[in-house]
């Protein structure tokens, strides 16, 4: 009837906490279907225009499936029409125009078997110039939590020149200069072979297409300056800094569907917020079956004002750079002639000491990695 | 009329002796005390008379030797019943007189049928309640058969009133419960009955009466000693059968102490997911789905403050002070009348009154946090204040995650629950609560997040007679979160959302007779809305600050139930609910193309509504129905119809609700949500067994679902209509419970195969989501499965474990791929068509208690609890990437290995207080 006075405390001696954790995942996937994928662009440069036509892929086996045999053309708001003739499989190709600012266009395409798909209109609006990308050292932190990787951000500045210039897409393509590992010294077969040209596989040029797109929404800001806009990062992890970096840099002037297409390309590639991740779905674009409207039509057909812009880099000073360079095997030197023949030249190189030692073969061949030995038309020395 | 303490003498107490040193210079109340507490006795005794004594002993003395030396100087008279009750009073006190001391407006000497009430005396040996108690008095009494009997039951602790406590009268089939305030009114025929009364965390208790003319009852009732076995949910074996309420769960804090939980952190709504029909999407999420709703279909209140985000830290902690809450109860299919504006569910969440006796203190420290709770008096008897306060210190746990987000991240919450209560005579209470939850979430270098509940209630409770009290309530509550998003230094900003509401709450209940329980009442609110206020965060930040405006509407409603019983064995509810919800200006409203959808480019007209002015009008009516039809005494059959309307929800687009969904007030083009559930139930508790079977089948539907365009910008929604989409939604399902609630073995064990689909079809493609087909909502689990269970091996050890398995929720996957311009994409199969691996999780606790020793100064108990023993890795999400030209899938475990923790638990005095 009475309250005992209870104090009590909870006191907690060991808590050990588990963490959470990511692992990869194999999912139990069995629907799949074909459906057809439309890709489209017109621009204001003189430059050849490209429709790509393709079906979707299995998961397990991605590839451009081209889908040929179809009659495709662009039709203008004026009632001009420009065909696109097929040039290569999937790939229908023109250079009869050049698009117009203030002008809408529109893709029609009638297949083999007579199926007819239409995109909306689509208004080409104007270029803006780039005025500047750049570079910024920055680090980041990685899964170690004692170790930040470093690196180079790249930024752009822009200007918007009119007020309907509200939305930005960027798209990169690097190209960068490398050197092997090392000189090829000699070869190897059955005999040593001294080569006569050690640099012949020594620089190359590697280009690649950035997978990501960068994406900006300038209907909210206040000023008329895109400043600082983060484009990719690239860090030392790789050889890609390693001598001479370039990148090109394409801005479109978009339009709002446009940009919200790429916008939940981006979501739906990414795979967003740990915790909130958002609900995924198909991405819609502005294609349409008219002789089946069940028939749901992946891709876009889009116009928008281009502009392009190339900056070389040089390889970062003060700059730790940690990808792996090849060991040289020395001690086998003495045992060559147990390989097997069917390995078949061997290659040798000098460590850093001077001692002849055998190495894999994309260690003195840098085309093993992805180059090509020929400089590119655009490169410009340092 | 000769003590009958003598046929006991054996049992008496006499030879406790009083040592100066110990009980000299207390007062009376203090010294009782430190009795009760170190021997089995109990005082009685009317609290006035006493209260301002000292007791002074000089030399060793005997307790009934003292006691006869007191008394006789105090012109008091004291008996000891030879049981270890000792009586006070003012009067001479024979045994027949004991029961005085719980009748309040009669005292009259009664001749009695000696022989009847000793035998009663008799068969009950230790149970000091068990006598006859008699209730009013023949010269009273009136013509006509049956009497009112009405009064309160308050815990013999702390004086708390017991609500809930089922009184019944298992002869006559009738009962009654306890409201909030402990009272009860019951009315029976004249003459001798046994009364049954039974609650949750109390010891049963039976009373014989004696009913003569219409009178009072108050009567107390004793916390059950052993706690350690007790995983018991609901109320009572009768509760369940008896009443029309259908899927009605409570669960007391105290109830759930020994359940094994995540960071060995009592969590009263963690628990709740246990239930059947309770769901959430995962460990890191806030919200409960009941029954196949969304989570803003289900309202929580504490206190009657409405409650928006009922969680900390993503949803890992629950925003509630497992020290202050004392029970919760969640009504899932008959909702009552006097709750409406939520579809689904309603939590209604009680916390403790405050002690009106004594100062105490509670608190806690665990890995992830602390927590204090004080209770005082404020006026003794009359009034009392509380406060609770939780905060947290869990940064050291996000340091050793891996991930670099998470390990960058910081997260600071604290909670404050704190009240005083006021008793104005026998009649009036005043209650004043406040409640705060704030978080503040670092994540990463990327956003911040901001976002606190703050709400406070003043409560009127006016007992007008024995039949009808009445309760007002004004309510104050307001939601806001801040999110600072610095990832891009050009566009960084600070966002800011904010809801407010006031209410303005009225309930009358009258019981005019035993067959009817009335109450109707009015509520009143209004809700603004602060839609978002946009604005640049850094310097080089050149984001133009966008106010989204804000929303007002009101709210008011009427209502009025009765629960009917027709017959012994029929009982039926109806309740009725008016809904009037107003949107109201000053607001733009745009009108679109007749048949387009809508979109910025078909506006055709704007018109704009004055401050204050009505926008748009929506009434509505709801109904409430529900029935039981009793087949045996222990067997019933319910079934039940309710018809809701929703006028406020949240917007998501995200799998589990974050802190920064926003909520959204039906508007002009937004139509309120409407739904229906029906169900049908079979229960029973077999007599002689603690056991409660229990099976229901429900069906709902809900109109006007409200979901998001795909792809929609969350953040800054200007014209809220272009962005969301209105569906339906379906869901059903069965319930399964087996409960055993008492002995070495309890626990409860459930399970529910269930079904939610959602569907938005639309004459636009655009405004279609999964293209017009239906699909499962994102908790929907067909197969759930928990088992709770408890062993006490003995009073020092026992052993806890659950036992969770469901279906995997469903989940959007990956089906094909496709090239853009030479880039990949991701093409996702239809929504929700996948689902995660299945969900299994085992914890268990072993708890053992220090020596049971009488006296000692401290209490301590070892708790050892393992979360997910098996290390299982449940997949919370699983998601794909575009890695190097090949999509990987990843799966994501919140908890990917056991977590242990070792509790030491330590409290003031022994283990049985």
């Amino acid at each position: 009837m009475l309250t005992k006075l209870t104090k009590s405390f909870l006191f907690i001696v060991i808590g050990i906490i588990a963490n959470s954790c990511i692992e990869k995942f194999d999912p139990d996937i069995d629907d799949y279907d074909d459906q057809l994928v439309v890709h489209g662009l017109i621009t204001n440069l003189d430059e050849p225009y490209i429709i790509r036509l393709s079906k979707t892929s299995p998961l397990d086996e991605p590839e451009f499936r081209p889908y040929t045999g179809a009659t495709v053309y662009v039709e203008d708001d004026e009632g001009n029409n420009y065909a696109f003739p097929e040039v290569e499989p999937g790939i229908y190709q023109t250079n009869s125009f050049t698009g117009e600012v203030g002008t809408s266009y529109r893709l029609d395409i009638v297949t083999a078997t007579g199926d007819v798909y239409q995109s909306d209109y689509q208004e080409l609006l104007n270029s803006s110039d780039i005025d500047s990308v750049y570079t910024v050292t920055e680090t980041r932190p990685t899964e170690d939590p004692y170790y930040d990787e470093v690196g180079l951000q790249f930024y752009v500045s822009t200007q918007m020149i009119s007020s309907n210039q509200l939305y930005y897409m960027w798209q990169l393509e690097e190209t960068y200069e490398f050197n092997s590992d090392y000189p090829l010294e000699y070869t190897y077969s059955g005999r040593f072979t001294p080569y006569p040209y050690p640099l012949e596989f020594f620089t190359c040029w590697a280009t690649n297409q950035i997978e990501d797109v960068f994406l900006f929404d300038a209907s909210d800001l206040s000023s008329n300056e895109l400043q600082k806009v983060p484009l990719q990062y690239v860090n030392t992890e790789t050889r890609r800094l390693s001598i001479r970096y370039s990148l090109m840099t394409n801005q479109f002037v978009i339009n709002e569907d446009t940009y919200e297409f790429f916008k939940s390309v981006q979501e739906m590639n990414s795979g967003g917020d740990l915790l909130y991740s958002i609900q995924p779905y198909q991405i819609t674009g502005n294609i349409e079956c008219l002789s089946n409207p069940d028939e749901k039509v992946l891709g876009l057909f889009w116009v928008a004002g281009k502009s392009s812009k190339r900056i070389f880099i040089d390889r970062p000073e003060n700059m730790l750079f940690y990808y792996e360079i090849c060991p040289v095997n020395t001690q086998g030197v003495p045992f060559i002639s147990n390989y097997s023949p069917s390995d078949w030249p061997l290659y040798l190189t000098y460590n850093n000491v001077g001692v002849l030692g055998i190495v894999g073969r994309s260690c003195v061949d840098c085309t093993q990695r992805g180059g090509f030995l020929a400089k590119p038309d655009f490169w410009i020395d340092k | 009329m000769i003590l009958l303490s003598l046929s006991f003498n054996s049992y008496s107490q006499k030879n406790i002796v009083l040592i100066p040193k110990e009980y000299n210079g207390l007062n009376w109340s203090q010294f009782v005390e430190k009795l009760e507490n170190h021997y089995h006795i109990r005082f009685f005794y009317e609290d006035d008379i006493l209260s301002k004594q000292v007791v002074s002993i000089k030399d060793s003395i005997s307790l009934n030797d003292f006691l006869e030396m007191e008394m006789r100087n105090t012109n008091l008279h004291f008996l000891d019943d030879g049981n270890g009750n000792y009586f006070i009073s003012k009067s001479e006190i024979s045994n027949y007189d004991l029961s005085d001391l719980f009748i309040s407006d009669e005292k009259e000497p009664e001749i009695e049928d000696n022989d009847k009430t000793n035998e009663n005396y008799l068969k009950t040996n230790n149970d000091y309640a068990n006598r006859t108690i008699i209730i009013g008095s023949r010269k009273k009494a009136k013509n006509g058969k049956k009497c009112t009997i009405s009064g309160y039951v308050r815990s013999s602790e702390n004086n708390d009133p017991i609500v809930g406590c089922t009184i019944y009268i298992k002869k006559l089939g009738i009962g009654a419960v306890t409201s909030s305030s402990g009272y009860f009114s019951i009315t029976v025929p004249k003459g001798l009955h046994i009364l049954t009364a039974s609650s949750i965390e109390q010891n049963e208790k039976k009373i014989t009466i004696d009913v003569r003319s219409e009178g009072t009852l108050n009567f107390f009732m004793e916390k059950r000693l052993v706690s350690l076995d007790e995983v018991v949910v609901t109320g009572d074996s009768y509760d369940n059968v008896r009443s029309t309420s259908m899927g009605l769960e409570r669960l007391a804090i105290k109830n759930v102490k020994y359940i094994p939980q995540m960071f060995g952190e009592a969590d009263l709504l963690k628990v709740a997911l246990m239930l059947p029909g309770v769901q959430n999407t995962g460990e890191a999420s806030s919200g409960f789905n009941v029954r196949g709703s969304p989570s803003d279909q289900t309202q929580f209140f504490i206190n009657n403050v409405p409650i928006y985000n009922t969680s900390h830290l993503f949803g890992f902690f629950s925003a509630f002070n497992s020290d202050v809450v004392e029970e919760f109860k969640l009504y899932k299919s008959n909702i009552p009348a006097e709750y409406g504006g939520r579809l689904a569910s309603v939590f209604d969440i009680t916390t403790t009154e405050g002690n009106k006796q004594k100062f105490s203190a509670r608190g806690g420290i665990s890995p992830i946090m602390a927590r204090l709770f004080v209770e005082t008096p404020v006026q003794k008897e009359q009034s009392s204040a509380y406060v609770g306060f939780r905060s947290t210190y869990s940064d050291w746990i996000l340091k050793r995650v891996q991930s670099p987000d998470i390990r960058n991240s910081r997260a600071g919450f604290y909670d404050v629950v704190t009240g005083v209560n006021y008793k104005i005579g026998d009649n009036h209470q005043i209650e004043l609560f406040g409640y705060l939850s704030s978080d503040d979430i670092s994540f990463s270098t990327l956003a911040d997040y901001k976002y606190e509940n703050i709400g406070g209630s003043l409560n009127w409770r006016y007992r007008l007679n024995s039949k009808s009290k009445f309760n007002l309530s004004t309510v104050y509550s307001r939601y806001w979160f801040e999110e600072a998003n610095h990832e891009v230094a050009l566009n960084a900003f600070r966002h800011q959302f904010e809801i407010d509401n006031y209410k303005l709450k009225g309930v009358l209940n009258f019981i005019p007779n035993n067959n009817h329980n009335i109450s109707t009442g009015f509520e009143s609110t209004f809700y603004s809305i602060q839609r978002g206020k946009h604005m640049p965060l850094a310097d080089q930040s050149v984001v133009s600050a966008i106010n989204l405006g804000s929303e007002n509407s009101i709210e008011n409603a009427l209502f009025v139930s009765d629960e009917w019983k027709i017959l012994p064995y029929f009982t039926v509810y109806g309740g009725l609910r008016f809904n009037n919800y107003n949107f109201l200006g000053g607001q733009n409203v745009y009108h679109y193309e007749n048949n387009s959808p809508f979109e910025e480019e078909t506006i055709i007209d704007t018109s704009f509504y004055k401050n204050g002015e009505i926008v748009k009008t929506y009434n509505s009516f709801d109904f409430r129905l529900a029935m039981n039809y009793m087949l045996t005494t222990s067997l019933s059959f319910k079934a039940s119809v309710n018809s809701l309307h929703q006028q406020l929800f949240q917007l998501s687009n995200t799998i589990s609700i974050s802190p920064t969904a926003k909520w959204k007030m039906a508007d002009y083009h937004i139509k309120p949500l409407e739904g229906y559930q029906y169900s049908v139930g079979v229960y029973s508790s077999p007599d002689a067994t603690s056991l409660e079977l229990s099976t229901e089948l429900y069906y709902k539907t809900v109109n006007n679902l409200v979901e998001f365009k795909n792809g929609a910008d969350l953040t800054l929604i200007e014209i809220p209509e272009t962005e969301i989409v209105q569906g339906d939604l379906k869901a059903y399902g069965i319930e399964f419970m087996l409960k055993k609630k008492s002995g070495r073995l309890n626990g409860w064990l459930n399970y529910t195969y269930s079904k939610s689909e959602a569907r938005v079809q639309s004459p636009i493609i655009e405004n279609e989501i999964n293209y017009g087909n239906p699909y499962p909502t994102n908790f929907d689990k067909p197969h759930a499965f928990n088992l709770v269970v408890n062993y006490k091996f003995n009073r020092r050890f026992s052993i806890s474990s659950n036992v969770v398995y469901n279906t995997g929720k469903p989940v959007t996957y990956p089906v094909g791929i496709y090239y853009l311009d030479g880039r990949r994409i991701i093409n996702f199969s239809g929504r929700n068509e996948y689902r995660l691996p299945d969900y299994f999780r085992v914890d268990l606790s072993v708890n053992v208690e220090g020596n049971l020793k009488a006296k000692k100064f401290a209490h301590g108990s070892w708790s050892f609890s393992v979360y997910n023993l098996l290390g299982r890795k449940n997949a919370y999400s699983v998601y794909f990437k575009n890695e190097d030209g090949k999509i990987n899938a990843y799966k994501l475990s919140v908890f990917g290995a056991p977590i242990v923790t070792l509790t030491y638990n330590f409290k003031f005095g022994n283990y049985a207080d």
